[in-house]
This record gives structure tokens, C-alpha cells and sequence, in this order.
């Protein structure tokens, strides 16, 4: 990650109109903004267009942008308004082409994921079924929640900088994501893949808030 | 299952595990966790969840991802350095100074383009506001009199503002007979020949003797006159025309924004008389203006007389075949001709009376404006100046006058259009909102 000065120089020298200076000011973001895109709009077509048609849009504006924010929050700004407006206009010409389509193609990077992740072998059939299932469920959430969700789970965004990015206050945030995430789990009760989950055989995804916590000693609650 | 905690807990067990919350909101979540095997279960599927969102594999980002960005960056800059700060980073939002008219216009379009309702909206107002200002002003007649307001030259009449012309008379008094003394229309033949010499040597208008020796002319003319009492001049206007055979054909006497009196009227007088009336006339005060017209009908004269006395020996002709028709069918048919002939006569015949009529009769349209109106043709320099000064001004204060008054005028639809408009807009901003954009 570049830091703020350099950042600030290099927005500076593109002002003036150094093409070079943005390729490199905007590369270390380029994998994160397509896979934002990719899971955002669900196939590597759209995916490309629409990072593409960003970053365009980042450079365009980038005489707007003041440095009052930093430059990643501002430019995932122009990011989420990019895909939420691709989204909007995807909705209104029909409807999204097979939205779980590309994540059934992803069996490998499934498996991949699995291997370097912390959980038990045995559990890793069941976990790739309820991850399947939650990729899918999130493909189907309304494009705000999707993407504030995204925000947080895949960009790793403090919620400040989604309430930035999304241009809402953090109230919205917050319950735009707490509302995703029981929509999934809703999705998943109703499959009854949350009961098979194993929850408890789980390891804890997140160190902090959970590390002290005691699980208390009890069985499965319906 | 659920007691009244729990409810609560859960409703930040999302922000508790993204460590979002208050030390104080988290450490009471953590304490009822420890306690709540549901919550804690609710708290673990949550976890999950998220981890799952975070492991989402996703396709490597394309090689030519980075390069093809490049290149349209690339073509951008260049498009950019060409056409000023139309497109490019070159643009400059907010700060109006930066780049001249080239940055406020690419502003102001990002900016429409960011707000297009807003944008309309407002391009529509202003349009509709200049339509009905511009109507408005149209009907009330826009210049006028703010005297009042800066105390000068108070017109006669206070009532008086802006319904200003008030027409008073529209006669058309036709007093001489129709005019044409030929009589019955053919006889104008051989041509009596109109001899007017025009308008005299004692005319104004530097167009020497116009002399129709012989000729068919109609005459008429312009004439301007500025006196003190416009009134009477009219009344003598009047009575000058009607002495010679004339008559007044249309009269207009209005009252003007400052309450004086204008006259304009149209004379026919016949073409003898016309410079002995000219003479009458151009005594009525000072002259400012005065042009004479002459119209040559000469030779359409001849046409149409011509074309009648063949249309005539055509009907003697058909008339006495007439006497000779032996069939029924053969009358009818030379009755059609006749009536046919004779309907071109009577056309022709009329062409040539009012021909006759406006060689006999001139014309002599007659304005009349008071001694006040407009800067003398004598004052000066400095004089003109404080005129068009103190004109400006009086528009000025006319026009704002105008403006309170439209304004007053509009206040109540523009109120219901604003509120209208605020609530539309209002709805775009909060659908806007929840979509997240």
C-alpha cells in the first residue's frame, strides 16, 4: 500500500497530467477493485468492463478529489457508485444472466480456499457446500447490501470507510450489513445447512472479539 | 427462548464481530455470550458467514487488465491536452477559478450530469420563467413610465401607467361619395388624363415636381408633424381634407404612457387638391418628416381597358349569334359563353374603377405627435445624453416595476410549482439514498 504522501504526490503529478503517474497510483488496487466487480456482478466479462470503466472513472475525477478522505476511500467511492449504477442499469435492460452461474465453475477455488484456510479436514466437504451456498445467497442480496457486505467481508473496510464509500451514515452501514448477514443465514436455516454446518467446529474467522470469549457449555440450540 | 437481551444482543452480534462496536456495547455482548449458548450460536453463524464471504475465491485479475487500462488512460490524456479541460483530471470540481470558462463548463456539465433531475429541473424553470416574464412583459407593454420613481417629468395623467394606449376612435368616416367621376366604368376610355402637378414648388419633400402630364399616377404621402395641439391640429386636418372633396378614411387618437395625445389618420383627397392640402397641412406645426410615392398605373390602365373593349366586341358578337341559334342546345351554349364574358367584364370593369379611384383620390396618410414627445430636433449634445440617461433610468424603474408586479403576480403558481417541484425531488434524494448510491 502506498502511503498518504506518496499517494498525495502521485494524485498531484497526474493533475498535471502524467498518464504514468496513475497506472502507478491506482495499481495496487486494480485485483482488489476486480475482485470487488467480479463478485459484485457475478462473471469475468462484466467484471473487466466495469473495473475498467472505474478506474476511468477515478482518473476522470480525480480533479475532484480534495484529500480530505484518503485516496482508497475515495476511490472505492467511485468504485461503489460504478457498480451500484452498473447494477441499476443491468436491472432496468432484463435480468442478470445466471447469477450463481460462475460460482459453480469455481469448485477449484473453492477447494484452494479451503486448503490454506485454518479448518479440520473433515469438515471441509460440508464447509464448502455452506460456502457454495452463502456465495450464491450473496449474489441474490439487493445490490446495496451486496456490496456493503463486500465492503467489509472482502475489502476488509472499517465501517467509517463504508459509510464513505457508500456515501451513508454509519447507522446505514451498520444495519445494511447486519441485515445481509441474517438474510444469508436465513438462506441457509431454510436449506438446513446451518444446523449441518457444525458451527462449533468452526474455528473462529475473526481473532479479536471471540478470543476471550468462553463458548458456554451447551448442546445445539433450535 | 428469547429474552428481552438477546433481542438486543442480536441486533449487534454483526457489529460485535467486526469489532465495531463501543468497549462498553462490546463488553456487554461479550458478558451475555458467555451466558446465552443461542446468542453465542447466532454470534458463531454470523462468523461463519463473514469467513465465507472472505475466503470467496475469485478469478486472478486478467494480465492485460493493468496494460489495457494503460492505454486507455493513455488516449484520454491526449484527448484531454487536445480539447482543453473538457475530459481528463485537468477538470477542476469546485474551484471555479481554477481553469477559466473551460473548467466551469466541464463543472457545471459533471456537475448536471451527477444531478440530471436537478439539472432539468432548473433549465426548465428558468425556461418557463423567461417565457411568461417575456409574455407578461409583451402584454403590459414593458417600457414603461418609471417617472414617479426618481421624480421627474411626472406624466399628466397619475392613474395613467402602464394600460397606457387608450384607443380612442377608429372611424372611417367616407364622406365624398365613392369617388370615381368617370361614372359608369368603361368611359374612362381615351384616357382623360389626370393632370395633377404634385404636391407644388413649395414642398418639403425635395421631390420636385412630380407631374403626371397625361399619366395615370397614383400619389401618396407620409407625412409627420409635431404641434402643440394635437387636438385641434386634427379637427383642421380634418376639416382641410373634407373642404376639397375629400375624406378622412381612418382616424387613430390615442393617449400615450405620459399622457399626451397622438393622432394619425389617413386622408384621400382628390389628386388636384392634394398640394393645396399638403400646403394646410404642413402649417399645422413643425414638419419632421414627409415622403411622396408615386405609382405609374399607366399602362395597366391600358391593359384592362383594352381587355374590356375586347371582352365587349366578343359579347356583340355572341349576342348576335344568339339571334341566329337554331337549336336549343346551341343557345345554351352561347348563353354560358355570354355570362362567362360578361362576369370577366364586370372584374375588369371594378380592377379599373379603384384604379381611377386612387388616381383621382391621393392618399395622405397624416401623424400627428405632440410637442413633448421625443428630444427636439434642436437640443444638444449634453442634452441627448441626460436624455438617454434619464430614459434608461425611467425603463429601469419601469422595469422593475414590472418585475414586482409579475412577480406578484406568479407568486402562487410558483409557490405550488416549487412545492411540487421540492417534493419530486425529495423523493428522488431519499430513493437515491436507500439505493446506497
Amino acid at each position: 500500500m502506498i502511503d498518504r504522501v506518496k499517494e498525495a504526490d502521485l494524485v498531484a503529478r497526474v493533475i498535471g497530467g502524467d498518464g504514468d503517474a496513475f497506472a502507478e497510483l491506482v495499481e495496487p488496487y486494480e485485483g482488489k477493485v476486480y475482485g470487488l466487480a467480479y463478485r459484485m456482478c457475478g462473471n469475468r466479462e462484466d467484471a473487466y468492463d466495469l473495473a475498467q470503466e472505474a478506474f476511468l472513472k477515478v482518473y476522470r475525477a480525480l480533479g475532484r478529489f480534495k484529500g480530505d478522505s484518503s485516496f482508497s476511500t475515495w476511490l472505492y467511492r467511485v468504485v461503489a457508485n460504478t457498480c451500484l449504477d452498473q447494477l441499476r442499469r443491468a436491472k432496468r435492460s432484463g435480468p442478470a444472466t445466471s447469477l450463481d452461474g460462475p460460482i459453480e465453475t469455481e469448485k477449484g477455488g473453492v477447494k484452494r480456499e479451503l486448503a490454506d484456510a485454518t479448518f479440520e479436514p473433515e469438515s471441509l466437504t460440508l464447509r464448502s457446500e455452506v460456502a457454495t451456498e452463502i456465495r450464491t445467497a450473496v449474489a441474490l442480496l439487493p445490490p446495496a447490501h451486496r456490496l456493503a457486505i463486500l465492503l467489509r467481508d472482502y475489502q476488509d473496510l472499517p465501517y467509517e470507510e463504508i459509510a464513505q464509500a457508500m456515501g451513508c451514515g454509519l447507522g446505514t452501514v451498520k444495519s445494511r450489513i447486519s441485515r445481509a448477514r441474517a438474510l444469508l443465514r436465513d438462506r441457509l436455516v431454510r436449506r438446513e445447512l446451518l444446523s449441518q454446518a457444525g458451527v462449533y467446529s468452526v474455528g473462529p474467522a475473526r481473532a479479536e472479539p471471540s478470543a476471550s470469549v468462553a463458548r458456554p457449555a451447551r448442546g445445539v440450540d433450535a | 427462548m428469547a429474552r428481552p437481551p438477546c433481542i438486543k444482543v442480536r441486533e449487534m452480534l454483526s457489529a460485535y464481530i467486526d469489532g465495531e462496536l463501543s468497549p462498553q456495547a462490546r463488553f456487554s455482548v461479550r458478558a451475555h455470550l458467555e451466558t446465552c449458548p443461542s446468542c453465542f450460536e447466532k454470534m458463531e453463524a454470523l462468523r461463519v458467514i463473514s469467513a465465507s464471504v472472505r475466503g470467496w475465491p475469485g478469478p486472478e485479475l486478467p494480465a492485460d487488465f493493468h496494460s489495457a487500462l494503460t492505454h486507455k488512460i493513455a488516449a484520454e490524456a491526449s484527448t484531454a491536452r487536445a480539447g482543453a479541460a473538457r475530459v481528463g483530471p485537468l477538470r477542476r470540481g469546485p474551484s471555479w477559478s481554477a481553469g477559466g470558462l473551460g473548467d466551469l463548463w466541464g463543472s457545471l456539465g459533471s456537475r448536471l450530469r451527477r444531478f440530471p433531475l436537478r439539472g432539468a429541473a432548473v433549465v426548465a424553470g428558468l425556461l418557463i420563467f423567461v417565457l411568461w416574464a417575456g409574455s407578461f412583459a409583451f402584454f403590459m407593454g414593458l417600457p414603461v413610465p418609471g417617472a414617479e420613481l426618481l421624480g421627474l417629468k411626472r406624466s399628466s395623467e397619475p392613474g395613467a401607467l402602464s394600460d397606457t394606449t387608450s384607443q380612442i376612435g377608429f372611424d372611417t368616416n367616407r364622406l365624398g361619395g365613392s369617388a370615381s367621376p368617370g361614372g359608369d366604368g368603361v368611359t374612362s376610355e381615351g384616357a382623360p388624363g389626370k393632370d395633377t402637378s404634385f404636391i407644388g414648388a413649395g414642398g418639403a419633400t425635395g421631390l420636385g415636381s412630380l407631374s403626371t402630364t397625361g399619366r395615370q399616377v397614383i400619389l401618396s404621402v407620409n407625412l409627420t408633424v409635431q404641434c402643440e395641439q394635437v387636438g385641434q391640429a386634427r379637427d383642421k386636418a380634418v376639416s382641410a381634407a373634407e373642404a376639397t372633396g375629400g375624406f378622412v378614411e381612418s382616424l387613430n387618437y390615442w393617449t400615450d404612457s405620459e399622457g399626451l395625445v397622438s393622432a394619425s389618420m389617413a386622408l384621400r383627397v382628390p389628386a388636384a387638391s392634394l398640394s393645396n392640402v399638403l400646403d394646410q397641412l404642413r402649417q399645422l406645426g413643425t414638419v419632421l418628416g414627409e415622403q411622396a410615392s408615386r405609382a405609374d398605373v399607366t399602362a395597366q390602365h391600358i391593359d384592362l381597358t383594352a381587355r374590356i373593349n375586347n371582352l365587349r366586341l366578343q359579347e356583340q358578337s355572341l349576342l348576335s349569334l344568339l339571334g341566329k341559334a337554331q337549336s336549343l342546345g346551341d343557345i345554351f351554349a352561347i348563353q354560358s359563353e355570354l355570362a362567362r364574358i360578361r362576369t370577366d367584364i364586370e372584374s375588369y370593369e371594378s380592377q379599373l374603377r379603384y384604379l381611377d379611384e386612387q388616381v383621382d383620390l391621393s392618399s395622405i396618410y397624416l401623424s400627428l405627435q405632440p410637442a413633448g414627445a421625443g428630444p427636439g430636433p434642436t437640443s444638444g449634445f449634453w442634452e441627448r445624453i441626460v436624455d438617454a440617461f434619464l430614459r434608461s433610468l425611467r425603463w429601469m424603474g419601469g422595469f422593475a416595476e414590472q418585475l414586482a408586479i409579475f412577480l406578484a403576480a406568479v407568486l402562487a403558481p410558483l409557490a405550488v410549482i416549487g412545492g411540487l417541484g421540492w417534493l419530486v425531488w425529495r423523493a428522488v434524494q431519499t430513493r437515491r439514498r436507500r439505493l446506497g448510491a
